[in-house]
């Protein structure tokens, strides 16, 4: 009978779950319940941003060195207000980013650590609308934001090992150093041009790319009319990228996941059309000046 | 006056009277088993299923018992002798994977919360075998074999969720597989011809005494085993769990038997055993039945609490409630138990963490108590915990020990009145990973 009770008082429990709740708190996080082996692992100290932008820069160069830089300066600083826009919304702050636009056939764009993004012309020039763009530089943005390239490299300015650690790669003034800095900039530029980055990792940059765009007022679908688009074309498509079909399905499941997959939000398609039509302008060079003060190219 | 003829203890294993008898999972088993209030891991699937709904990613876990071994002892059993039985096993202990399903999280697991090989395989002498009033064999050298294997295996689906930010609820559908096998041999034979006291004649003149016994009891039961637990937040970082459960045993089959042989008729005549050609033969068919055996509601609470990302205190109360059953004609009876755990967990960096636990392991067997026979033991258990575990982004992979001990009373001698001191103890060295994608 004792036993009986005890169920009973569990059960009566369970059914007043609801009120319990309600005069509870309003919302719980569980962070809390995540352990050190996570939550450290993903950590990163200022001084970890201060080397990624160095190493980024560098890697950015290398990318500048096999690309034309678009001479269209009102394209240029569209594409950078569109980036802009969506950056006021990210999860990093503490970085600086600048949004380039080089000419290349490949339908393409490209990030580099600390917040440098790329978009071919030729990608621009497969978008429709505003929002399409923004679900581009987004995906790219999400890249930044989640250190993908940094993680593949095992890089981590608190990283204890000489030969794996941002300190040791760029304050290291001995000559080895500066080897190992240089194949691992060799390495960022490999993955990022022409091998791709984890499946996973794209997937995840697709999933907090229609976010960001959402939280910053464009259409999510922007992205996946892009991907589909893409897809549809193949022609010019890196190996960057997974699987047309299951990226685009995983990218469905986790607009509905996240509650935004019916959203209509602006496409800007008129203001879009407007500024792919702008005229070139006349020195790129001064437009990497602009986007990279300090940088090799701006020694020059 | 027959004394201690048929010393052999009842066929059943003595991990059959605690509940705790192997640590079960990755991090639980770490932490003494404090498990109900996290069991945020595959873990959670056994202690609490509640608990995986906050499982993140999907985690495949596998938990191994490297190494089990566990001794008891029963002083002076028979003339001052000590008997002594030890049991080794090596064997998967859990396996477990979760996946997210939309809003459910839904598990498969395979546990071992229970494994036995004992074994007990001693000669020795004894000064005097007094038979009747009348009779003594004198010396007697006694030779004991006695093999126990109990096996536990427990497997099936889970499925959780969170009903809302505080609150989850969870269920296991264990699939409840056992089988048991006893088997114990014991001779007694006098060193010398028998002597006869008194005016009757000897009937085993020139002859030496002897006794064979042979016990065996075979059990293979199915049945099934729900677990269902709710997990409720009342403020942040603060986890309170609680989980019940219970074993049905749906089919069983039972293989006894049980012989003695010998050539003394005073032992024929006292035990009123028939006697076929030139050997004396007691109960030599094979009794097959379908007994069922009974398990014990289990209600588990927990408190598990998160000051930091860092560290983490949990502690378990556990309430087994009282049952009994028949089986091969033996009535087993269990007491009501209530065990206790605590466990921390502490990350010394991202990389590597200890886990530490204490726990308690009674016993359900009823206290041994003058006067009675064949009681079974009773021998109260405390333990620890300890594990050391290395991270890296998504595995684990975790080594460490428990180790328990305890002392009781016990009855080991069938049909005699003697209570002897009973010690306990076992240990175990596991080697545990997960992997979390």
């Amino acid at each position: 009978m004792k036993l009986m009770s005890l169920v009973y008082s569990i059960a009566v429990f369970c059914a007043l779950q609801p009120q319990i709740i309600l005069a509870a708190e309003e919302s719980k996080s569980h962070d809390w319940r995540a352990r050190s082996s996570v939550v450290d692992r993903d950590t990163y100290a200022e001084s970890d941003t201060d080397e990624e932008l160095v190493f980024g820069r560098e890697i950015a160069a290398r990318i500048l060195g096999q690309y034309k830089v678009s001479g269209n300066e009102k394209l240029q600083k569209y594409v950078n207000l569109v980036g802009t826009t969506l950056t006021r919304n990210c999860s990093r702050p503490e970085l600086d980013f600048h949004f380039v636009v080089i000419e290349s056939s490949e339908i393409n764009a490209y990030s580099t650590p600390g917040g440098y993004v790329f978009v071919t012309t030729a990608a621009l020039s497969n978008m429709e609308n505003e929002a399409e763009l923004a679900g581009v530089l987004a995906h790219e943005i999400g890249h930044v934001i989640e250190r993908h390239i940094v993680k593949e490299l095992s890089l981590k300015g608190a990283e204890k090992s000489a030969v794996s650690s941002f300190a040791a790669l760029i304050g290291g003034a001995s000559k080895s150093a500066g080897i190992a800095f240089s194949q691992a900039v060799d390495k960022a530029v490999d993955i990022i041009l022409r091998d791709g980055l984890k499946k996973e990792d794209e997937m995840q940059a697709d999933s907090s790319a229609v976010l960001l765009c959402a939280i910053s007022g464009y259409d999510p679908s922007g992205l996946v009319t892009f991907l589909d688009k893409v897809g549809k074309i193949k022609s010019g498509v890196g190996a960057t990228y997974p699987v047309y079909d299951v990226r685009l399905a995983t990218l469905q499941r986790a607009m509905s996941d996240e509650g935004i997959a019916g959203m209509k939000l602006a496409l800007n398609t008129e203001r879009f059309t407007k500024a792919m039509k702008t005229e070139a302008g006349p020195n790129p060079l001064d437009i990497i000046r602009k986007v990279m003060p300090g940088g090799t190219h701006d020694q020059k | 006056m027959m004394l201690a003829l048929f010393s052999f203890a009842a066929t059943s294993g003595a991990d059959e009277f605690h509940y705790n008898n192997i640590l079960v999972g990755d991090r639980a088993s770490g932490m003494g088993g404090a498990y109900t209030a996290v069991s945020d891991d595959s873990g959670g699937m056994y202690f609490n299923p509640a608990g995986i709904a906050y499982s993140t990613g999907k985690n495949l876990s596998a938990s191994v018992n490297a190494f089990s071994v566990s001794n008891r002892t029963y002083k002076g059993v028979i003339g001052g002798q000590d008997w002594t039985r030890s049991s080794s096993t090596l064997l998967p202990n859990f396996f477990g994977i979760i996946q997210p399903v939309g809003k459910l999280k839904l598990g498969f697991s395979y546990a071992v919360p229970d494994s036995n090989q004992e074994d007990q395989d001693q000669s020795f002498k004894r000064s005097n075998f007094p038979i009747t009033n009348t009779k003594d064999w004198g010396s007697t050298t006694h030779v004991i074999n006695f093999n126990n294997i109990n096996n536990t295996n427990l497997f099936g689906p889970s499925a959780a969720i969170q009903l809302s930010n505080s609150f989850s609820v969870g269920a296991t559908l264990y699939v409840h597989k056992r089988t048991t096998e006893t088997i114990l041999n014991q001779t007694i034979q006098s060193d010398n011809k028998v002597i006869q006291v008194g005016a009757n004649p000897d009937p085993l003149k020139d002859e030496r005494g002897y006794i064979l016994q042979n016990g065996y009891l075979e059990t293979d039961e199915w049945g099934l085993k729900p677990v269902v637990g709710v997990m409720w937040t009342p403020v942040d970082k603060i986890s309170i769990g609680v989980a019940v459960t219970k074993t049905f045993v749906l089919k069983s089959e039972v293989l006894s038997q049980s012989t003695v042989t010998t050539n003394d008729p005073d032992i024929v005549t006292a035990l009123n055993i028939p006697k076929i050609h030139e050997l004396i033969r007691s109960n030599d068919s094979l009794n097959v039945s379908s007994d069922k055996r009974k398990y014990p509601y289990q209600i588990s609470s927990g408190v598990a609490f998160f000051p930091s990302s860092s560290l983490l205190l949990s502690g378990d109360i556990s309430y087994y409630s009282a049952f009994e059953y028949t089986l091969a004609n033996a009535l087993n009876k269990r007491i009501a138990v209530v065990n206790g755990a605590l466990g921390a967990e502490y990350y010394l960096n991202k990389n590597w963490a200890l886990r530490g636990g204490l726990f308690t392991d009674f016993a359900n067997t009823p206290k041994v108590m003058e006067g009675g026979t064949d009681q079974k033991e009773h021998i109260d258990m405390f333990g620890g915990s300890l594990t050391l575990s290395h991270f890296t982004k998504n595995t684990s992979i975790s080594c460490g020990g428990s180790y328990k001990f305890g002392s009781g009373k016990s009855q080991i001698e069938g049909g005699n009145g003697a209570i002897q001191d009973a010690n306990a103890d076992s240990w175990a060295i596991f080697v545990s990973s997960s992997y979390t994608y």
